[in-house]
């Protein structure tokens, strides 16, 4: 709960009681809370034998040359804002020596063990519904290999973008 | 075909999260002068228990038709501002239940009259942690983005003009969880944003049979862009193999239009 409220709250129950004690016979009060719009995201990779990455494995159907990445992400996601709306982002994947790119036409996402998406565009995974609850997500990823990718050891970068609806 | 193989090769620690923050206000909403200058204090408040690293960029944004922002670079087009605005930091670090201020300047455009629009967008990440060894550090990285949105007008110089492009009904079978809708697209062709409410009529052989609400959330529509306006028919079995008439009509500060369809239900 924000500071903010708590504020609130007290000020409620204890500004009356202090008002009659000073002897006063009336006081006129406006209180304001300003409760912030916030997002919270707890994240942690996970590895070929953890429980979820097989779950969601077996619920993707991979046709040759699509490779799918030996871990994954799972995610809890909350908000307490109605209007607002978190989605991923995945970057080209680059090269550790920075010279070779996997870009993300060549990227797909299972959400959930739902089907492949394409990694070009955000991908939504909080909707303003969601409001308030704890989402879990479990996010794998794949890749469709073409002879013009090179092996080896490549950075990934995600982001998690909000966005309020205005 | 050969096989491409990814190995990453950090220890578990660096894989592993928690980001909590928020920024006040959201949303800005606000009118000004042609060369006035305007100022505007963001504060960003990490409420998690890890500090946080902030890069701030000032980007452009418009709303796709579902009225989702959509954040890009900075650019000249009409209406937006980005590039007459300043921020007072462009990164910062914030421990763990600390707060940051920053603060906007625009100087509004002259000869721009109408809406400007741009976001403040705050990159956030974990520190990068100080290693002794100097092997591959970070090979995956997470971070959020949240952006300020700030919706600007100058003061009645702006023209509100909404045109509806089409109206549509969804293919059939109809079920519960794929129910009968109708859905209209709506563009501004004003210089300025507008708010545009709107529902819709249904008649059977000239008489009025239904009235459904259009929802499209807040209904905002910035300046050339276009919004889906929907809306859900629970009755429509009602009407199978009728003709239907629906007239939709929407409203706005400054005006109204609408637009009829007609249709038969299978």
């Amino acid at each position: 709960m924000p500071i903010n409220f708590k504020i609130f709250v007290w000020l409620l129950c204890v500004l009356p009681a202090l008002t009659n004690a000073s002897g006063t016979k009336s006081v006129d009060m406006q209180v304001q809370a300003d409760i912030h719009a916030s997002m919270q995201m707890q994240w942690h990779r996970i590895e070929v034998d953890d429980l979820h990455y097989q779950q969601m494995k077996n619920k993707i159907k991979l046709k040759p040359g699509w490779v799918l990445l030996p871990y994954g992400l799972y995610v809890e996601l909350q908000t307490n804002d109605v209007s607002r709306i978190v989605s991923l982002r995945v970057n080209n994947l680059i090269s550790t020596n920075k010279i070779d790119t996997i870009a993300t036409d060549s990227i797909y996402i299972s959400h959930n063990g739902n089907a492949l998406v394409t990694a070009k565009k955000d991908l939504a995974i909080l909707d303003p519904e969601d409001r308030g609850l704890l989402k879990k997500h479990v996010l794998l990823f794949v890749i469709k290999t073409n002879p013009t990718q090179k092996p080896g050891q490549y950075l990934a970068n995600f982001k998690f973008v909000s966005n309020t609806l205005p | 075909m050969r096989m491409l193989l990814l190995i990453l090769l950090l220890p578990m620690t660096a894989y592993a999260g928690m980001m909590s923050f928020s920024v006040s206000p959201s949303i800005i909403k606000y009118e000004t002068v042609q060369g006035g200058i305007k100022a505007f204090d963001l504060t960003f408040i990490n409420q998690g228990d890890n500090s946080l690293k902030a890069d701030i960029q000032i980007m452009d944004f418009n709303l796709d038709k579902k009225g989702v922002p959509v954040i890009t670079n900075k650019s000249n087009n009409t209406g937006q501002w980005a590039r007459f605005v300043a921020i007072d930091k462009n990164n910062f670090k914030v421990g763990a239940k600390q707060s940051k201020k920053i603060h906007v300047t625009l100087k509004t455009p002259r000869g721009k009259p109408g809406g400007g629009y741009f976001a403040v967008v705050f990159n956030t990440s974990a520190p990068k942690l100080k290693r002794k060894s100097k092997g591959i550090q970070n090979v995956m990285t997470i971070g959020g983005q949240l952006p300020v949105l700030f919706i600007g007008e100058i003061s009645r110089s702006g023209k509100r003009k909404v045109k509806v492009l089409k109206g549509a009904v969804n293919k059939a079978p109809y079920t519960k969880e794929k129910p009968f809708k109708l859905r209209f697209v709506l563009k501004n062709i004003g210089t300025t944003h507008v708010n545009v409410t709107g529902d819709v009529l249904l008649r059977h052989n000239k008489k009025v049979i239904g009235r459904l609400m259009l929802e499209s959330g807040s209904g905002l529509i910035l300046p050339q862009g276009e919004r889906y306006f929907v809306a859900t028919w629970a009755k429509s079995d009602r009407y199978a193999n009728k003709k239907i008439q629906a007239e939709a009509r929407f409203s706005y500060v400054g005006g109204r239009t609408s637009k009829k369809i007609s249709f038969k239900i299978p």
